[in-house]
């Protein structure tokens, strides 16, 4: 530094690391650093963005400052590391300039989740004088797909699917100015040069149309079904207004029962057939677009059986142009549905797609943008308690979540967890931050479990992670746990399936690593004597936990068939009570099926013939329901639990609503909750003619928790700790989360539950990975 | 004391003594009559006039409740080791017959079971060439073990029938119901009432491989017989050891009605399900159906069906397509089957 000038000036290197790439981060730098008159460099690599910049004191401060609070909206900065900081000459004339990327080094960038059109885009989209009117795949820097068309970081577009389409000058214009809301856009196109869509029919033959647009339009109103591809694989679209477009999609892709999915352009529309507050218009706008399951309003114009017998619609808004092409100005809504047969995974290339779906749709909208990683729609529920005001909670994590990190407490060694059985997930982590892949799904189908391998693969080739552990389900026959020892390369961990769901709870509200209280309530896991549990309490943290109580164990007879027919449930437990006298019982249950039967269940019951034990609270609920006749066979998962919740209501927790909870022990201590008992009293409300199956519901749903609170009051008596967790499909039931909660909190406790993963088994892999990682902690040897 | 003697089986009668020599005599080779060519000496010694390869096996047998509705284990003892030497290709010749019973067995029991013996060796064609009795004390073993070893000769031109044979595009042929044995056997066990309409499956099957063979040997690649674990078992154990993708098509699959709804009932999947008489093979899609409609002229083949069929592929699989084109993966049982549903 010699000169005649003092060095009042700065000279900083930053390294900044978070949602900052294809997401107009590097403009936003040099549009600041060309407002404060600062020189030096931007840049891209495998890890994030580094900047550069000098100039005066004064400048360089603020510069930094705005570079935190004054982000793009899909940006988000994790950490700002600076590298060096020097006194210096500020440069007489600036220059600032964004370098290229740089492609060395270590992977550790993080992959945006795909970005729903944005209001300047949509405004571009109907605009007739823009020249992306009505362009199908307009995007910029603040929208449009990222992680399902990204082979490879860094994010630029030789790395992504759009690779294939040359920009035309006017793109490449856009592209290359700084000061463009398209700089760097890596999906940008226009209909000069990017992708087109098509319609064909279910040959994959073009159908002509003037405007394909239109032309599916005018199928979806003579209500035909449409195969359409989105961002994260192909969905089926059908008028939701039409009962017969309704009956033919159900009975083609064998959905009989299960809701379908909405679709509205606004959350004005959305209002129409939909209630919503602040709290849930919010949550339906909220950037990753989830489906959000809503009450539904009443007179309703929509076809009965787009979701019958639950209170709630799946709603979603539209997240791509082609969605709002196709509903402006003629559909309040459409049944967007992934495009799938039934359980298999979503459908996201072009000829697969049409091969596997040609006796479902009756034509295709495609595109030539080719879908890299598929990924399914999210799905959350609202909830609200007294104590913790209005929250989400995911009932599937996937697309604008995926594929980014959910932090745990701590760093830990790199490990691949492979998650359950059914909706099935894995997570990979890099220090303390966890990826989690979107939804893959029920293992046992052929497709998925190919699907399962790729996203293994994947996954740990994206996130540059060398595992040291493998961590799978206790169960020994769950594909995801025989796939872990098919892997003769790394040791393996098998953890307890609910020890996993209570560690996910735990983790994902930072919680350190000192005894808690899990409450874990599903439908099934392997437990550690060999029964099937599902109605846990334990006392531990992530390495360890210990099975401090649990719901007593009752009966399936006929196992995994008694999960589909709930009746058997009820049955076993009404054996189990009266004996030969059940069939002097006038309960609805006892009439589902002939004699012949009856005695053909009881002697299984009575000698312990494939009649498994159960602890499962999820079960539970199916038996419930079965003894009062709600139903007695149920076509998808939880649809009993469903149905039962939606009658027992909104009423709050009343304490004499509750029947009484019997609290047992068994030859180790631990505390039992009476369910023959609990059945037992059912069982007296229910005895025909049943009066009110609102009123049998809430007093059960009530008996739930207090059973949770009075089990709860207990262990901190005797452990004396107060942190509760509470994870497991069950606490999907918002009348049971938010009622366990307030009243937990009344008692004074403090809960804790699932706010960005599912209490599901799609948790699941998160969990499984936090006791890997703190059991490797505690015992490096495992790993070697 | 005598009396007792008579009636039940008592430790003496394993000692090696006069009681055991009685035992043998009267009870087993008096029953066993012509079927019994051993002659009391160390080993069975025999001059070969056959050519061709020799085929050996050994099962034991173990069956609660040990005589069922329209069999017992003797049946199933002689039956079992024919069939495994049967589906190598082998014509069975000799059996030798291992018996260690319990303490208390009535005789008349033992009688049965040994007539049963005589009876299926009869009707299998095969000799019973050496035996051995143990005796064990209450408990040590339920009622009857037994333990059968056979041989056989396979000629030259049935030597290709093994697993590393199976082709790309294979039909899978089954010759009989699925599950039959199983559900009869817990049925009769559990007292669940379908023991009269499903009967045990349990039969020599020689007779029919040797006229199949016979007409069809060089359309066949393998044969295996379908025991525990079912078919399911049979084929994964194929599919991973030779690296094939088997599909089955449900809906082809031969189950009795009884045994699908008692199936049902128990909530079991009859693809797990043993059978005691039942073949499965891989031939030659051209000619499934010549084989198909062969087997069906015999008794024990009326049920035979083509079921699935196979690819070569990297990894081994099991695939089942129901009726409406799904297809769900055949698990490689580890155990009992668990259940797993959520
Ligand atoms: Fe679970
Ligand atoms: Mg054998
Ligand atoms: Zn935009
Ligand atoms: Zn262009």
């Amino acid at each position: 530094m010699i000169g005649a000038d003092e060095p009042d000036g700065l000279a900083l290197e930053v390294r900044v690391q978070g949602i900052v790439q294809g997401v107009g981060f590097r403009p936003f730098v040099y549009t600041l650093a060309n407002r404060y008159e600062l020189s030096g460099w931007v840049a891209n690599d495998t890890t994030g963005v580094t900047i550069s910049v000098q100039g005066p004191h004064a400048s360089v401060e603020a510069f930094m400052e705005d570079l935190t609070c004054k982000l793009p909206t899909a940006a988000r900065i994790d950490s700002v590391d600076v590298r060096s900081r020097q006194a210096c000459i500020p440069p007489a004339s600036p220059h600032f300039t964004i370098r290229q990327s740089s492609v060395t080094g270590q992977k550790n960038t993080l992959i945006t989740p795909d970005l729903h059109v944005c209001p300047d885009c949509e405004a571009e989209l109907f605009d007739p004088n823009n020249r992306r009117y009505r362009y199908p795949f307009i995007n910029c820097t603040n929208c449009g797909p990222r992680y399902s068309i990204i082979l490879d970081t860094p994010y630029d577009r030789p790395n992504t699917t759009m690779s294939r389409f040359q920009m035309c000058p006017a793109c490449l214009a856009e592209y290359r100015n700084p000061l463009d809301r398209r700089y760097h856009a890596q999906p940008i196109a226009c209909g000069d040069c990017g992708p087109t869509l098509r319609l064909t029919d279910t040959a994959g033959q073009p159908i002509p149309a003037e405007d394909a647009i239109e032309a599916a339009r005018d199928r979806l109103a003579d209500g035909q079904i449409l195969a359409v591809k989105g961002i994260g694989g192909f969905h089926l679209i059908v008028d939701p207004r039409n009962p017969a477009a309704v009956a033919t999609l159900r009975s083609r892709k064998r959905r009989y029962k299960k809701p379908l999915a909405l679709m509205c352009r606004d959350s004005e529309t959305a209002s129409k057939f939909v209630s919503m507050g602040a709290f849930e218009k919010a949550t339906l706008e909220s950037a990753p677009r989830p489906i959000v399951l809503l009450d539904k309003l009443a007179p309703n114009p929509l076809a009965p059986d787009v979701s019958a017998g639950t209170m709630q619609h799946g709603m979603m808004l539209a997240y791509t142009p082609i969605h709002h092409l196709l509903l402006d100005g003629r559909f309040d809504a459409l049944i967007v549905t992934s495009a799938n047969l039934s359980d298999d995974p979503i459908e996201f290339r072009n000829d697969e797609a049409i091969e596997n779906l040609s006796a479902i749709a009756d034509a295709f909208l495609v595109h030539d943008r080719d879908i890299h990683a598929r990924v399914d729609d999210s799905v959350l529920l609202c909830w609200t308690s007294d104590h913790t005001g209005p929250k989400t909670m995911p009932v599937r994590r996937a697309r604008g979540y995926a594929p980014d990190f959910v932090p745990l407490p701590q760093s830990l060694p790199p490990i691949l967890a492979l998650g359950a059985e059914l909706k099935n997930t894995i997570c990979v982590n890099r220090g303390n931050q966890a990826f989690l892949s979107p939804h893959v799904g029920d293992l046992k189908r052929g497709k998925v479990l190919t699907a399962f391998h790729q996203t293994i693969a994947e996954t740990v080739r994206q996130h540059g992670v060398t595992p040291e552990l493998m961590v799978c389900d206790l169960h020994p026959q769950f594909l995801s746990t025989e796939y872990a020892n098919s892997q003769s390369d790394l040791p393996i961990l098998q953890v307890q399936h609910h020890h996993a769901h209570m560690a996910a709870v735990m983790g994902e509200n930072g919680l350190c690593d000192r005894p808690t209280i899990g409450v874990v309530f599903d439908g099934f896991g392997l437990g550690e004597d060999g029964n099937n549990w599902g109605g846990e309490f334990f006392v531990g943290s992530y390495a360890s936990v210990q099975r401090v109580g649990h719901f007593s164990n009752f009966k399936l007879p006929g196992g995994d068939r008694a999960t589909r027919e709930i009746d058997r449930i009820a049955i076993g437990f009404l054996f189990d009570l009266y004996g030969e006298n059940a069939f002097n019982l006038d309960l609805p249950v006892m009439r589902t099926r002939p004699e012949e039967e009856l005695r053909i269940l009881q002697t299984m019951i009575g000698r312990s013939v494939r009649t498994p034990l159960t602890s499962s609270v999820g079960r539970l609920f199916d038996a419930v329901a079965a003894l009062t006749g709600v139903r007695s066979e149920i076509q998808y998962e939880a649809q009993a639990a469903i149905e039962l919740e939606a009658l027992a209501g909104r009423g709050g927790f009343r304490r004499d609503a509750c029947l009484p909870v019997v609290l047992r022990s068994d030859s180790q201590g631990r505390i039992l909750v009476d369910t023959h008992a609990l059945m037992a009293e059912i069982a007296q409300l229910a005895v025909l003619p049943v009066k009110s199956l609102q009123e049998i519901s809430h007093r059960f749903h009530a008996t739930v928790v207090l059973s949770i609170c009075e089990v709860c009051g207990r262990l901190r008596d005797r452990f004396g700790i107060s942190n509760v967790v509470l994870s497991g499909g069950v606490f999907l039931n918002r009348f049971i989360l938010s009622q366990t909660t307030d009243e937990l909190a009344r008692r004074g406790f403090d809960v804790f539950s699932h706010r960005q993963l599912s209490p599901g088994d799609g948790g699941i892999s998160y969990g499984q990975l936090l006791v890997g990682g703190y059991s490797l902690l505690d015992n490096p040897h495992i790993a070697t | 004391m005598n009396k007792i003697h008579e009636e039940c089986v008592v430790l003496d009668h394993g000692t090696g003594g006069l009681l055991s020599g009685q035992l043998v005599s009267d009870v087993i080779v008096g029953t066993l009559g012509d079927v019994y060519v051993g002659l009391m000496e160390d080993s069975f010694v025999a001059k070969l006039d056959t050519v061709g390869f020799l085929a050996m096996t050994t099962d034991s047998f173990v069956i609660t409740p040990q005589i069922f509705g329209n069999g017992d284990i003797g049946k199933v003892a002689v039956c079992g080791t024919v069939n495994d030497l049967a589906v190598s290709g082998a014509t069975p010749k000799f059996l030798t017959l291992a018996l260690v019973l319990e303490e208390g067995l009535p005789i008349r029991t033992l009688r049965q079971i040994i007539a049963s013996v005589r009876d299926a060796a009869l009707e299998a064609n095969v000799k019973i060439v050496a035996g051995d009795t143990k005796v064990v004390k209450c408990g040590e073993v339920d009622k009857i073990f037994i333990n059968t070893a056979g041989v056989g000769f396979v000629p030259d031109r049935y030597t290709h029938l093994r697993p590393r044979s199976i082709r790309d595009g294979d039909d899978i042929i089954v010759s009989s119901s699925l599950g039959n044995h199983s559900i009869h056997i817990l049925s009769m066990r559990e007292g669940l009432g379908f023991e009269q309409r499903v009967l045990s499956d349990c039969a020599p099957l020689n007779h029919m491989l040797d006229s199949l063979l016979a007409r069809h040997a060089a359309a066949i690649r393998c044969m295996r017989d379908v025991t525990r674990g079912g078919l399911g078992t049979v084929l994964n154990e194929l599919a991973t050891e030779q690296s094939l993708l088997i599909t089955l098509d449900e809906e082809r699959l031969p189950i009795q009605i009884e045994t699908r709804m008692a199936s049902e009932m128990l909530g079991v999947n009859p693809i797990y399900l043993a059978n005691e008489g039942c073949v499965c093979l891989f031939a030659d899609p051209a000619y499934s159906a010549d084989i198909v409609a062969e087997l069906k002229k015999h008794t024990y083949g009326r049920q035979a069906a083509v079921v699935g069929r196979t690819r070569k592929a990297t990894d081994g699989k099991v695939l089942m397509i129901d009726r409406d084109g799904d297809s769900t993966i055949v698990e490689h049982l580890q155990g009992m089957e668990l259940p797993r549903l959520c």
